[in-house]
């Protein structure tokens, strides 16, 4: 999957920084998780331009109503409010006033166009009507696989090492356009983090964490090396690998460019000596990051914030601990005994391909089938017995863990119902009834569409077979008899939310394991058709 | 007047003399009465409970070297007359089983099939039945010392193009319907009164009997078969026997067809003469006090009336007997029909 991110700082013109807090600014935010065709729908896409919007609007100097937030758009959507964009600027440049302009994407993209759904916005397109608005200075912000390419379609000159040259060479006009990769490298997204990567430490950046010299702004060269920083940092032990921050300027004039200013913190939330691990710090009910910090166990640490109300999370080797906090005027010590704990959920990659995804995958179905003929069914008929009722019932659990983005592997349990057959007396009838529990161990190939995943599997382990004797006076005997069962299903789950879905599936199983005295043994797998509910986490 | 009833009208709710089609009570050997089968007639040699295919459905193993069981069942030719027979059975090599069927249950075997060596196979038998017959008797026979077990037996009316054999031949006993006189054992077919078909029997008239003996109803017969005529001295039957001619009975009156003692008033010396009932001969009225004549208890002040005990079936006069089987739809359903005392004949109050 590919994501453009496209954070934004627009700074005022050679005035200088001060300037720029003067400068009126115009945003428009776009966030999209829908996939195109052969992509993977998109977790935090659409929370991300979110929390960029309300940034913009809480730090970034943008009256409110001046920054546009749009959720899923079509292409014809997003290019109408770029159209908007250049209304608004225009008008409000008229007389000859500078503007600053701000467009942040984060979703799906290709290398030559953003990805909405079924429909591809052209990066040259979009860069063109970008460049139309006549701002005084415009950043772009894309948060997308293979972003680089946005201004590489338009050659401008790369910053081979910003960090190092970006205030020897930084204007105050132009554009600036930071990007979530390279135009070869895949961006990604982590569940731990609720974020992609680059806009996480992005947000932590601009609210005060790129702060390096402490004057309580945060400029686009701390920004972006703040960024540039954390992402490669944190990326390079992910799956998909390292995921370098670009960025291209053409910008004129002198002076640093602030993109936000952090409000002055108030308060501090304390964690305490025996905490360790990765810290987040996210307020609420945003769930903005606030804070990202190692922690070393040994000592307290406190972390000033803002007063209201914050979510701590510490990570540590095997489980994250979930905190609450509400420092007012008085800060507050986290009691980590008051913490939630839960097992660490590894990262979501995100990329061209399908990621990881949820590690683990419950499924629990019901199915009706219909047993095969076999020496046992023969001799029961001799006998004089009968079948009641043509179909049997099915239940079954599996629990499995993924170790590749298209297989699962697992355990479940079966319990195959076998039926009842009966023979008439004079006296009550005779009658059997028959079962098979199996369990056992299973593997299967998935093929993501969208919503839709299909797979095949394949099962085996030990089977049960439990039979119940009823004879002619009422009088019952039970019987065991182990054996072992092998099964192949194919099935469609169909996910109705990320976590939740129902499955489809069609099994064949077979468990020759009930035995008689006369040498016949009974299979007591089925063909099924089931439906049932699917968890993954 | 003597009447047959037709079996099918006391046939079960599926029709006819089956059970649904079913022709054999108990086909599964379920149902044992101590160490024998309850519906079926152990006649020689031993048997035993086995296990089958479980521990819990037993069939029968036919003990020691000469055992024989058998049952017979009331089906008729109103119910089919092609009979599918079928058996799972388990029987070694040096066993010798039989498969027979005596058709109208009169002793002679009229198929007789050797069951072959099987591992508890199902074997099927199909036999085409004569175009009129009634009742037949399943009998199984064991010799020699192998193991032989068999469960599952059961005989079914099957359609009538499943049977392409010809009908086994069989010599009709007496009471049997029949056609022409080469049907029958006796080489006698006679049109009988109160019978819808001529029957197998006796004497057709006086001419056929010897020595001056009259030709009339008979004594007790299988419940499947008519009452076949017979040759009887005159006088021989006593008050209470059915009879077709006053000659027929000692008291010298056949009184709506049963010997009886009167006939009206002026035949009991002034006595009242009691009419005739289906439970009840004609008799005179004289007296209910020790030593009246009677014929049941219901005749007497002490309610006893002794004397050579008269049994008829379901209580009636209509059709004598000796055993329950001598009854009309007795195997078809013997809690309706048995046979039981009627009255006395000679009897006198106590």
């Amino acid at each position: 999957m590919r994501r453009f991110l496209i954070s934004l700082a627009i700074v005022a013109a050679a005035a200088g920084s001060a300037a720029a807090d003067e400068v009126p600014g115009f945003a428009l935010v776009v966030g999209s998780n829908a996939p195109g065709p052969g992509q993977e729908r998109l977790v935090w896409a659409e929370d991300d331009a979110r929390e960029v919007a309300e940034l913009l609007e809480e730090l970034g100097g943008f009256e409110k109503g001046r920054v546009t937030l749009v959720v899923r758009p079509s292409a014809s959507k997003l290019m109408a409010e770029v159209a908007a964009l250049e209304a608004r600027v225009r008008a409000a440049t008229a007389d000859g006033k500078p503007a600053r302009v701000v467009f942040y994407y984060s979703g799906h993209a290709r290398a030559n166009a953003l990805s909405l759904g079924a429909e591809e916005v052209a990066l040259a397109m979009l860069r063109e009507r970008l460049l139309a608005v006549p701002a005084t200075l415009t950043v772009v912000v894309l948060d997308a696989c293979q972003s680089g390419a946005f201004s590489r379609t338009k050659g401008v000159e790369p910053a081979a090492d910003f960090s190092f040259n970006s205030r020897s060479r930084l204007d105050a006009q132009g554009v600036a356009v930071l990007a979530s990769s390279t135009d070869s490298e895949l961006s990604q997204e982590s569940d731990f983090l609720r974020s992609s990567y680059f806009t996480h430490h992005l947000l932590v950046g601009l609210r005060g964490a790129a702060d390096d010299n402490g004057d309580g702004r945060v400029s686009l060269d701390e920004a972006y090396r703040y960024t540039y920083h954390h992402t490669l940092t944190a990326t390079a032990a992910t799956a998909v690998g390292s995921q370098h921050v670009s960025v291209e300027v053409d910008l004129k004039g002198q002076g640093e460019i602030p993109l936000s200013y952090p409000q002055k913190a108030t308060t501090t939330i304390t964690l305490p000596a025996a905490a360790e691990g990765q810290v987040l710090v996210e307020r609420l009910p945003a769930r903005a990051v606030v804070a990202e910090v190692h922690k070393a166990k040994g000592t307290t640490l406190a972390i000033a914030v803002a007063p209201g109300r914050y979510q701590v999370m510490v990570r540590g080797a095997t489980r994250l601990l979930r905190c609450s906090a509400a420092p007012g005027r008085t800060p507050v010590t986290v009691v980590l005994d008051d913490c939630a704990s839960e097992a660490l959920v590894d990262a979501t990659a995100k990329g061209g391909g399908a990621g990881l995804g949820p590690r683990w995958h419950v499924s629990a179905i019901a199915g009706l089938g219909a047993g095969r003929r076999d020496g046992y069914i023969d001799r029961l008929e001799d006998f004089g017995y009968r079948r009641l009722g043509p179909v049997s019932p099915q239940l079954g659990v599996h629990v499995g863990r993924r170790p590749h983005p298209n297989l699962l592997v697992g355990g479940e349990l079966m319990l195959i119902g076998g039926g009842e057959w009966r023979r008439d007396t004079e006296a009550m009838p005779l009658r059997l009834k028959a079962d098979t529990v199996a369990l056992g161990a299973f593997g299967r190939a998935e093929t993501p569409h969208g919503r839709i995943v299909l797979y095949g599997q394949l099962g085996a382990g030990l089977a049960l077979g439990m039979t119940t004797f009823i004879d002619e006076v009422g009088a019952s005997t039970k019987e065991t008899f182990p054996g072992i069962y092998g099964a192949a299903a194919l099935g469609m789950d169909f996910w109705i939310v990320r976590s939740w879905g129902l499955t489809l599936r069609l099994t064949g199983s077979y468990a020759p394991a009930i035995d008689n005295l006369l040498g016949d043994q009974h299979d007591g797998g089925l063909i099924t058709v089931g439906l049932g509910a699917v968890n993954r986490r | 007047m003597r009447t047959r009833v037709p079996m099918v009208a006391i046939a079960l709710a599926c029709g006819g003399a089956t059970q649904c089609g079913q022709i054999i009570d108990d086909r599964g050997f379920d149902l044992w009465c101590g160490e024998s089968l309850c519906t079926w007639v152990l006649e020689k040699g031993e048997i035993a409970p086995a296990a089958t295919w479980h521990p819990g459905d037993r069939g029968v193993e036919l003990l020691g070297d000469d055992t024989a069981i058998s049952q017979m069942t009331p089906v008729e030719a109103s119910d089919g007359t092609c009979v599918r027979f079928t058996l799972v059975a388990d029987v070694a090599e040096d066993a010798e089983v039989r498969l027979q069927m005596d058709v109208f249950g009169d002793g002679s075997a009229e198929t007789d099939e050797r069951i072959p060596t099987s591992d508890w196979r199902k074997l099927t038998y199909l036999v085409r039945m004569p175009d009129d017959y009634s009742g037949v008797r399943f009998r199984i026979a064991k010799r020699g010392t192998g193991r032989a077990v068999l469960a599952n037996i059961g005989a079914e009316i099957a359609g009538d193009a499943e049977c392409t054999t010809p009908a086994v031949a069989v010599s009709r006993p007496d009471g049997a319907f029949c056609a022409v006189d080469a049907d029958c054992a006796s080489g006698q077919c006679y049109e009988w009164p109160g019978e819808w078909k001529d029957v197998c029997g006796g004497c057709d008239a006086d001419d056929d009997c010897p020595g001056g003996e009259l030709c009339t109803i008979g004594g007790p017969a299988p419940g499947w078969l008519a009452v076949p005529s017979v040759c009887v001295p005159p006088g021989a039957h006593a008050n209470g026997l059915r009879c077709l001619r006053d000659a027929e009975c000692a008291s010298g009156r056949c009184v709506a067809g049963v010997c009886g003692e009167c006939r009206e008033a002026a035949d009991c010396g002034g006595a009242a003469c009691l009419p005739a009932t289906a439970v009840a001969p004609a008799r005179c009225d004289r007296g209910r006090g020790a030593g009246a004549t009677c014929f049941t208890g219901a005749d007497c002040d002490s309610g006893v009336c002794s004397g050579a005990p008269l049994t008829g079936c379901d209580g009636r006069l209509d059709r004598v007997c000796d055993v329950d089987a001598d009854c009309p739809g007795e195997l078809a359903d013997p809690d309706l029909h048995s046979c039981a005392t009627v009255g006395f004949a000679g009897g006198t109050c106590q």
